[in-house]
């Protein structure tokens, strides 16, 4: 380990003591388990039609404009016991950072924390300035170079529930937002605080290897908060550069890593 | 300037209300020429978006910041220009810095426009209209 990597450590456990704390009911959080993920992209479908998404077209995706709000990534690996070349695969989406980089470049205060830890974005708000894309040291923030338009058949899938993004704008995902909201507005209504379970993002609902889990801190008993507490594989993106991210991913476990 | 009379800096003074010659039609013609060329481009980006300018993810600037940059860096030797001959008080820095200083002053005002070529909405009429409100800052 280089010594500078070991300051910066240091560094950010002092950091680490100033962050945020929550006091509302709510901090939402998901966890990735990279040793379920197949890299099936189901996951980048579900969000794709939930969250509106345009679809660029095949010129524009292969000069890199695709405006994907969830990607998944691939590691070629070859194995040193094997000699078997291996595959890895990260889903990547807004890491919803406690302390993120992309709001306080942000001219206009387009994009904000809410009290529940997310990364919210005003898009009637935003100028297209896209200071908070360069920003975002997980390059997750997609700009709409144009006004997409929703060819005919698909017009009606448009999910009502999220707006649809004109040129301009920046934008990115949400943790299901409108999900969230509608869930927090049923449970405000029966006088109860949300459960654990009860809101399901679009990817995590679409995973058939139920990869991916979402839930509430706050809420010691929630899934996440014990995967949390017991798994010995979790690990957060890039933690040196303090941003605190809510999402974790679990490490892939390779068996064929294993010592005889 | 063998025979610089009161009478040759009063023909030189009075010369500039007479029409213009052919040297300064043709540099007028090129300097005009090169802002069209401007306006034409921001026109095409305008009309078909940020996209024409080749700049994408995650490189979100590129040029244009480049040349921001620039013309602060052009605007800045200028003041230094007018800022070194004031120090070392200089006699004959009366004309050499009112030129370097309305260098920098029209430096700085080409920087200050890249910004708002950059904005994505500066297709759009309120695209750089739309101010944020302290009521939802919070």
């Amino acid at each position: 380990m280089i010594p500078i990597a070991e300051n910066v450590r240091k560094a950010v456990k002092q950091a680490g003591k100033q962050t945020p704390v929550y006091n509302d009911p709510y901090k939402w959080e998901m966890i990735i388990d990279l040793d379920r993920c197949t890299g099936c992209s189901a996951c980048v479908a579900a969000c794709y039609a939930e969250n509106n998404i345009p679809l660029v077209g095949k010129d524009r995706s292969n000069v890199g404009r695709e405006m994907s709000w969830l990607r998944i990534e691939r590691y070629f690996e070859t194995n040193q016991q094997t000699g078997r070349l291996e595959t890895y695969y990260t889903p990547q989406m807004c890491q919803q950072c406690d302390n993120a980089g992309c709001e306080p470049v942000c001219p206009v205060f387009a994009t904000y924390q809410t009290p529940d830890g997310l990364n919210a974005m005003i898009y009637n708000r935003c100028v297209g300035s896209r200071y908070c894309s360069n920003n975002c040291v997980y390059k997750q923030r997609r700009f709409n170079w144009r006004s997409y338009q929703f060819p005919s058949p698909l017009h009606m899938q448009l999910n009502p529930a999220v707006s649809v993004r004109g040129k301009g704008v920046m934008e990115k995902c949400t943790f299901c937002q409108q999900r969230i909201r509608e869930m927090k507005d049923l449970a405000q209504d029966r006088g109860r605080d949300v459960n654990d379970g009860e809101i399901q993002t679009a990817c995590q609902q679409a995973c058939p290897a139920d990869a991916i889990s979402f839930g509430n801190i706050m809420d010691k008993n929630s899934q996440i908060s014990r995967i949390k507490e017991k798994s010995r594989r979790q690990y957060i993106q890039l933690p040196e550069l303090n941003f605190q991210p809510a999402i974790t991913y679990l490490k892939k476990v390779n068996p064929n890593n294993r010592k005889a | 300037m063998n025979q610089l009379t009161y009478g040759n800096i009063n023909d030189k003074v009075v010369n500039s209300m007479e029409p213009p010659g052919r040297s300064w039609m043709v540099s007028m013609v090129l300097i005009l020429g090169a802002l069209s060329m401007g306006v034409f481009a921001w026109a095409i980006q305008i009309r078909h978006g940020l996209e024409w300018s080749g700049i994408n993810h995650p490189i979100a600037w590129g040029v244009y910041i480049t040349n921001f940059v620039f013309w602060i860096g052009i605007g800045h030797a200028g003041t230094l220009i007018s800022a070194v001959l004031y120090l070392v008080r200089a006699p004959f820095r009366n004309s050499i810095y009112r030129a370097s200083e309305a260098m920098t002053v029209f430096a700085v005002m080409t920087a200050a426009c890249f910004p708002s070529f950059i904005w994505g909405a500066s297709g759009m009429p309120t695209g750089c209209c739309r101010i944020p409100t302290s009521a939802s800052c919070g």
